[in-house]
């Protein structure tokens, strides 16, 4: 079966991965098998880190970037939404938070995340369990103007974010804190395709 | 022949699914403007909505990273901005996947092409707009196979801190719904020399991190870890 998101251990040792039931796709077999996530280390070695129920067959995994956790989504919220599940791979305890529709994305402190509730993008931390709207995404006095996640980051404090207009499309570098800064305006049905890098 | 046609009915497809867009616009809306921080006009009326220590929005300085170089595509033209300047580099037609080197000095970008089979072309330039040559094309790609397979440049992708490409190629077969692809993986650099890291059906997605490489088979649990400054590696006949 295929391996989900392949995510590098930091210090190069390892990767973790996520692999889902054999017998997902065949509902007339599929007999709720759990959803595994392995650490595969450079010397072969293969290591079972913890086996899940999914959501939903084929709900994905986010891992943070320092691999110390992964979010998952569980079936215990109804109108087809997912309990979102904070996952620690050290001590192996399993935190639910609240219910959403998506995963979440990780901001590349591994302490926050982003997720849309409700048509409003929410910043999230593990640390103290709050959220708050992300206005940055949200433009909350122009609903003229939508952002495009997911964003791209390019460090720990930049990130590339596409907004949209009925005026124009614009590719910006933006930092959560909401300093925006202007790369490029298009016209709104041709919106940028970009790439970056960062050299110091 | 079936294959011929089969692929062929592939290659439009795609081609009819990535091809820019060519809706026309105002010109002054097409010219990228020089880079200025702006204020969305939303950002008068952001406030703090929770006393979290969550990042509060503030809209305040013109703060942007060391070294940032951004490429990107916008109606056939390939534009660089580095240093608060924008510069075209190029306008052709079809042209898309902008990729810059790590240190931004190079840049590859893909471009199709309408014949009898649709191709696609990998080309490198230099951020100043300078050092345009191809680096891959239909003739690249028929060098790595037998005259009756046909290959698709699957992924491509830069080694960190490299001036040097990694690209697998797809074997393009008539088979039924759910056919394994074969994956090969090649190095490429910016002469056009092509290394055959591995054959087909042992190559897949590239995932990077330092001096380490690791093919992901698409099907197959088994991942391979090779360490690329050490790899042995054959050019391909």
């Amino acid at each position: 079966m295929p391996a989900s998101k392949v995510v590098w251990d930091p210090q190069s040792r390892f990767i973790v991965t996520s692999l889902l039931p054999q017998k997902l796709y065949y509902p007339e077999e599929y007999a709720g098998e759990p959803t595994q996530v392995w650490r595969l280390f450079v010397n072969g070695k293969a290591e079972l880190v913890a086996e899940l129920q999914p959501f939903a067959p084929g709900a994905g995994i986010a891992f943070a970037s320092d691999l110390q956790s992964f979010f998952f989504l569980n079936n215990s919220c109804v109108d087809g939404m997912g309990m979102l599940s904070l996952y620690n791979l050290a001590s192996a305890a399993e935190t639910p938070l609240f219910c959403v529709w998506e995963l979440p994305e990780w901001v590349p402190d591994n302490k926050h995340f982003t997720y849309e509730l409700d048509g409003l993008w929410q910043l999230g931390s593990i640390v103290d369990n709050t959220n708050q709207p992300l206005d940055v995404l949200n433009m909350p006095s122009d609903p003229n103007v939508h952002a495009s996640p997911p964003l791209t980051w390019m460090s720990d404090e930049y990130f590339l974010l596409i907004l949209r207009s009925d005026d124009a499309c614009t590719l910006n570098v933006a930092t959560l804190q909401g300093v925006v800064t202007e790369i490029t305006r298009t016209a709104p049905d041709s919106c940028p395709k970009a790439d970056f890098s960062l050299s110091h | 022949m079936k294959t011929k046609i089969i692929v062929s009915s592939i290659l439009l497809l795609l081609a009819a699914c990535t091809a820019p867009s060519t809706v026309v616009s105002s010109p002054t809306a097409l010219h990228p403007t020089p880079s200025a921080t702006v204020t969305p006009s939303s950002a008068a009326t952001l406030t703090a909505t929770t006393t979290s220590p969550a990042p509060t929005p503030a809209f305040t300085s013109a703060l942007l990273p060391d070294g940032l170089v951004v490429a990107y595509i916008v109606n056939d033209e390939l534009w660089v901005w580095k240093e608060n300047h924008a510069q075209l580099l190029i306008q052709r037609q079809n042209i898309f996947d902008p990729l810059l080197s790590d240190d931004g000095q190079w840049l590859i970008f893909k471009q199709w092409h309408l014949g009898e089979v649709v191709s696609e072309e990998v080309w490198v330039m230099q951020t100043d707009g300078s050092k345009l040559h191809r680096l891959l094309g239909p003739n690249e790609l028929r060098s790595l196979a037998d005259e009756e397979t046909l290959l698709l440049a699957n992924d491509i992708s830069w080694l960190p801190g490299r001036h040097e490409l990694l690209f697998n190629t797809q074997e393009l077969i008539a088979g039924p719904p759910g056919s394994r692809p074969i994956f090969d993986l090649y190095s490429l650099d910016l002469s056009g020399q092509i290394t055959r890291l591995a054959d087909p059906g042992q190559g897949g997605k590239v995932l990077f991190l330092t001096q380490w490489i690791i093919c992901c088979h698409g099907d197959r649990f088994e991942n391979r870890c090779s360490k690329f400054g050490k790899r042995e590696a054959t050019n391909p006949t």
